[in-house]
């Protein structure tokens, strides 16, 4: 079930005509979600999921309520406008309540809604399964590997005039596939597609047994500062680390790595190295991102670090508002710049390095420094004299990204990636390969 | 029309059209949640499938799972009609006729008895009719007494309630209806002082059970412990590197039994069913009865019959009875955590009733349950007497930064509070503390086991595992615990 422009209109409009709040803000967030799962070379799950959401958020004076529900029949509808009327007549005031976004918006246009990607069903996905599981076992090697789907809407309405919607789709291929002896892994991803045609399945497949054979019966090496060069995936788990700094408000309240003494932030000041520069921008082609910004209001493409200098924090309607800031949005929908160089350029050009896949199950250990901690996974190997030479055992690593962000040295021309080690269809960024030096792997991870 | 004609219909339906099994659950979740930042509400979050802070939300639906020509399919819908039913049970039979052309060998399912029952959590109060205006006052509440304190720059404060009703039925003949509740609350203060910024939170174990228990747990007792010791930590001195024996309460062992064991021996992972994103396990099934996982003193249990533990209920998302059963019994790895689907692997006639759905969109997985560690016999030691006989230590409470890796053996784990340990004494608080050790040589140090006294039932939030994501929510109880020597201080810039 998705809902089209006038299903949701219509739903927005009951909810509007229900309420006797003074404002009134709707939102519908859901659609179809699909996934077919495979492990040990065999289909293990199979799902088609079908649920939309919609939260009603009503206001009296300063006062705000919140609802939920996922039944549309007219009682439903009333039972949460009441219940979300209710709430707030019973909640504290707020001072960070803004009044709300008034009047139509212009929303820039993404058109990220691809119908060759909704009608991609059961049958497809498990061709394409199939066929990922026929070239890993003629290797000779263990498949496991998931491939979603999403025909999504997002829409939102209030009592001042706003209205939008967004129905977009998406998909993904990601694998993991391991030597029977349990000595080896290797992993691919390909996700952030709109078009389920460019989803590159058997190429992405190949690609993780190719891994997963040259990783068989890995080396240990001793933990210590090494030059590491990160593939656009395990970069992009840094890039997400370093925004993860970027809370304008948290800054100027001093708790965080992008705070300074007195009240004070790094903002304006060149806090990474000469060939940082990090951008938003939600109608990248290889992104296609939401055009709705905070509250309703048009999201807004940002510059956040250019040439190592911090040029916006994030800051929402009330933080702008707080520290007479402008209205930025979250820094999603990243673009990284890069160089011209390939990956192979980048493994040519180092003496003696490692060569990293992915990061897993990364925490931060101190918010100030954004100090984190992780491990490699699915693929390490060791660089000698610009070739690969050995496999290695995995290591965990303590490290910031505001190090990292200092010390890259070359990087490849971005490609698309994904920020978290999420398998849905959020975190896309274009992130290049990195060359850094001085990356801290404090300890040997025995994991394949 | 009642849920069983309603079930029928799914049943009959994908039984007409070549399912060899199918289940249902049609299920509505009600949850509020209550966050308070300084003296305002949080302002409400929108997920992909609902999830949100100071909301009340309601999500009705229901999945349909069947098997048809030996492969899984499911499809699953919000819409409770008996027209949505059918449709539902068609597109799942179609969805597992295509999960076949992937599949070479049958899924085989171990027998289940049939049964007809209800289950409900054993509550007092039911949370949803206490007025949410006493729960908003006793949070901002909180919050005023914790900003008080000279250096408290932040305080938050949360409470959350949930109702699951849940109707599951089974062409194996089931029909078992289960309400269960669950009760959550915590706060966290910030404190900044001289350029340091820290955290300390308090927070009672989440547990299945009505309101009795927010009434009953002291929230206002521990502010000003909770906030002078967030000050005293911003001016701690860092640890250093080197090893420590390590004293854990409860509250921190919970993340640690959650990672490096309850995760390790979830069956599925140990066979490679989650190689693609949680991992698989060092534990594989040739060790099952041989490998030596702790000392003497370290019995591991799997409780979900105890009915306040957060993963318990009279019966699992397989229609499979809760049990009690040892996972380590006195240091030797005995049994795994299973599903109806993987435990042919080690040969089980029955499953241990670990699969579960967090929400009734989603496929059921086998997702690890309430494991916790024993206390010891009486006479083990209180928490005084295990500080007492501990030369050089650090006590650890609370949950801090946490991380594992895809097969569980190297792990590095922070805290919210440290103490150094000196000479059998508590000398004075500790910051930016973090341990590393291989799993199997933490828990083989272990060498001091709290008293029942010293025993909690603490859990964690949110656990993800799966594609899609499935998420679990999980006891963890547990003594005070010891271990010897470990390493320390590892982390730093």
């Amino acid at each position: 079930m998705t809902l089209s422009k006038d299903e949701c209109g219509a739903i927005f409009n009951k909810v509007l005509q229900l309420s006797q709040a003074d404002t009134v803000v709707a939102q519908l967030d859901g659609g179809i979600r699909a996934g077919s799962r495979y492990a040990i070379n065999a289909m293990t799950t199979n799902v088609v999921e079908e649920n939309i959401v919609l939260v009603v958020s009503c206001r009296f004076g300063d006062r705000q309520g919140i609802a939920f529900t996922n039944q549309f029949d007219d009682p439903s509808l009333e039972q949460t406008v009441r219940q979300a009327e209710k709430i707030a007549k019973l909640s504290p005031p707020n001072e960070e309540l803004l009044p709300l976004v008034k009047g139509l918006q212009k929303y820039m246009p993404v058109n990220a809604y691809f119908e060759e990607t909704a009608q991609f069903g059961p049958q497809p996905r498990a061709e394409k399964i199939r066929a990922s599981i026929d070239i890993v076992k003629k290797h000779g090697l263990i498949g496991s590997g998931y491939l979603p789907t999403f025909d999504w809407v997002n829409a939102m309405a209030n009592s001042e005039g706003v209205f939008f919607h967004h129905r977009w789709t998406g998909c993904g291929f990601l694998l993991t596939v391991r030597t029977p002896d349990g000595t080896g892994s290797g992993w691919a991803r390909d996700q952030g597609v709109r078009r389920a045609k460019e989803l590159r399945v058997e190429d992405k497949t190949e690609i993780a047994c190719q891994k997963c054979l040259h990783s068989h019966n890995p080396q240990p090496l001793e933990p210590g500062d090494y030059t590491v060069i990160m593939e656009p995936e395990a970069a992009s788990s840094f890039l997400m680390l370093m925004m993860s700094a970027f809370d304008g408000r948290a800054a100027m309240e001093g708790r965080s790595f992008m705070s300074e003494a007195k009240g004070k932030t790094k903002l304006g000041k060149k806090v990474l190295g000469e060939n940082i520069t990090i951008r938003t921008k939600h109608d990248h082609p290889q992104i296609l991102g939401s055009p709705l910004g905070p509250d309703g209001l048009p999201a807004r493409n940002t510059t956040w670090v250019e040439k190592g200098v911090i040029k916006n924090l994030a800051f929402g309607r009330f933080s702008a508002q707080k520290y007479h800031q402008e209205i930025t949005g979250r820094p999603i929908n990243l673009v990284m710049e890069g160089e011209k160089h390939t990956l192979d350029d980048l493994i040519a050009s180092t003496e003696r390095g490692i060569l990293i896949t992915r990061f897993w199950y990364i925490r931060t250990v101190d918010f100030m420094s954004i100090l984190n901690t992780g491990l490699t996974r699915d693929g390490l190997f060791l660089i000698e004299k610009g070739k690969i030479t050995k496999p290695l055992v995995n290591f965990r690593f303590n490290e910031s990204p505001a190090v990292v962000f200092n010390n890259i040295t070359m990087m490849s021309k971005p490609e698309r990636a994904m920020l978290y080690e999420s398998f849905g269809d959020f975190g896309t960024a274009m992130v290049p390969a990195i060359k850094a030096e001085n990356f801290t792997l404090s300890s040997v991870a025995p994991a394949v | 029309m009642m849920k069983r004609e309603l079930a029928d219909i799914a049943l009959k339906t994908a039984k007409s059209l070549g399912a060899t099994y199918t289940d249902i659950r049609i299920c509505t979740y009600r949850q509020q949640s209550i966050a308070a930042r300084d003296l305002i509400l949080s302002s409400g979050m929108i997920g992909g499938f609902g999830q949100g802070r100071n909301v009340d939300s309601v999500s009705s639906g229901f999945g349909i799972r069947v098997m048809v020509n030996g492969a899984w399919g499911f499809a699953s819908s919000s819409h409770i009609t008996p027209e949505e039913i059918k449709r539902a049970a068609a597109l799942a039979v179609e969805v597992g006729k295509a999960s076949a052309l992937a599949r070479e060998k049958p899924v085989k399912l171990v027998s289940v008895p049939a049964y007809q029952d209800h289950w409900q959590t054993p509550i007092q109060k039911d949370p949803f009719k206490i007025p949410r205006e006493k729960k908003v006052e006793l949070l901002l509440e909180i919050n005023r007494r914790l900003l008080k304190h000279k250096h408290i720059v932040r305080a938050t404060s949360f409470m959350s309630f949930a109702h699951e009703s849940k109707y599951f039925a089974s062409s194996e003949g089931s029909y078992i209806e289960q309400d269960i509740y669950r009760a959550d609350t915590d706060y966290t203060v910030v404190a900044f002082r001289n350029g340091k910024v820290k955290t300390r939170t308090f927070s009672v174990p989440p547990l299945n059970m009505g309101y009795e228990y927010i009434e009953k747990a002291p929230l206002l007792e521990n502010i000003d412990r909770t906030a002078e010791e967030a000050i005293e930590h911003t001016l701690a001195s860092p640890c250093p590197e080197g090893r420590k024996d390590l004293i854990l309460t409860p509250s921190h062992t919970c993340l640690l039994i959650h990672e490096s064991l309850a995760h390790p021996t979830e069956l599925d992972r140990a066979v490679g069913y989650e190689a693609n994103y949680a991992g698989t396990s060092f534990v594989t099934t040739d060790k099952l009865g041989k490998l030596q996982w702790g000392s003497k003193l370290m019995n591991v249990v799997a409780d979900n019959t105890n009915p306040i533990l957060r993963m318990s209920s009279g019966y699992d998302d397989d229609g499979t009875k809760k049990q009690r059963y040892h996972l380590i019994k006195e240091g030797v790895f005995v049994d795994y955590q299973t599903s109806r689907e993987t435990a042919p692997y080690i040969g089980a006639k029955s499953s241990r009733g670990c699969v579960y759905a967090s929400s009734w969109a989603n496929f059921p997985i086998l997702r690890n349950t309430n494991v916790g560690i024993e206390p010891g016999p009486p006479g083990d030691p209180t928490p005084e007497e295990i500080i007492a006989d501990t030369k050089d230590g650090i006590l650890i409470d609370g949950l801090g930064s946490f991380s594992i890796d895809h097969q569980r053996y190297n792990l590095q784990f922070g805290g919210n509070a440290f103490w150094e340990i000196k000479n059998g004494e508590k000398t004075r608080m500790l910051s930016d503390v973090t341990y590393q050790a291989i799993n199997t040589e933490l828990w083989n140090s272990l060498d001091a086991v709290g008293c029942k006294e010293s025993w909690e039932p603490q859990g964690i939030p949110a656990c993800a595992k799966g594609q899609p994501i499935v998420n679990g929510d999980q006891s963890h109880p547990a003594p005070w615990i010891r271990f010897h020597q470990i390493k320390v201080g590892v982390a730093k810039l």
